[in-house]
């Protein structure tokens, strides 16, 4: 599954350490999203979009294989 | 989440006062108690075993109050603990462990079979052993889950 993550921490100027205190997971969590390593759970995915300002879908793109 | 790691430590610290418990037990068995077989290495096995749950059971301990004590510590401790990614890790980490363990053992059972039938059999029965628990796991975490 895709994210946009990246993208939407560099356009407000959010490091990663931010964004994982803010969502309280490990930078290295993060680092493992933006990666397309580790996918989230639901509560994670629902976290990092309300703190973003956003919807699930418009972060996390899941594409039909 | 802080507080419920604090709580956690805690727990886990009085869990390490039984294992003080258990390596005192063991020290005692090796040097007070008349085995029932008086194997050569038994005292000094049993003496160091015991030593061993002693040493680590207070290092944990000592690191634990270390932890609960520094506020800083304690959110460190926190993420790592209850970061969902880590806790995949772990998870994963003793499916494959538990894999390999049980190839290794079959392989070993094997082996011993054609050399001695003591370790062949105590080889079956940990084999035997190992199968009951993912079996006792497997019946649990359906009914939980």
């Amino acid at each position: 599954m895709n994210n946009i993550i990246k993208e939407l921490r560099k356009e407000r100027r959010i490091s990663q350490e931010e964004l994982a205190n803010a969502v309280q997971v490990t930078r290295q969590t993060i680092i493992s999203l933006e990666n397309g390593k580790y996918n989230a759970s639901l509560l994670l995915a629902h976290e990092i979009a309300k703190y973003f300002g956003k919807t699930i879908e418009e972060v996390f793109i899941f594409e039909e294989e | 989440m802080e507080n419920k790691m604090k709580k956690r430590l805690k727990k886990r610290n009085f869990g390490c006062v039984g294992l003080i418990g258990c390596g005192i037990l063991s020290v005692y068995v090796g040097n007070c108690m008349t085995l029932p077989v008086d194997l050569d290495f038994s005292t000094g096995f049993y003496t160091g075993l015991g030593f061993a749950l002693i040493a680590s059971a207070i290092i944990t301990i000592i690191k634990n109050l270390r932890i609960i004590h520094s506020e800083e510590k304690l959110k460190e401790k926190t993420l790592a603990e209850y970061d969902e990614r880590n806790q995949a890790i772990r998870m994963k980490t003793w499916c494959y462990a538990g894999y390999a363990m049980f190839f290794l053992l079959y392989i070993a059972l094997i082996i011993a079979g054609m050399f001695n039938e003591t370790v062949m059999m105590t080889l079956l029965a940990v084999f035997a052993c190992y199968w009951l628990c993912v079996f006792i796991c497997a019946v649990v975490l359906e009914k939980v889950m």
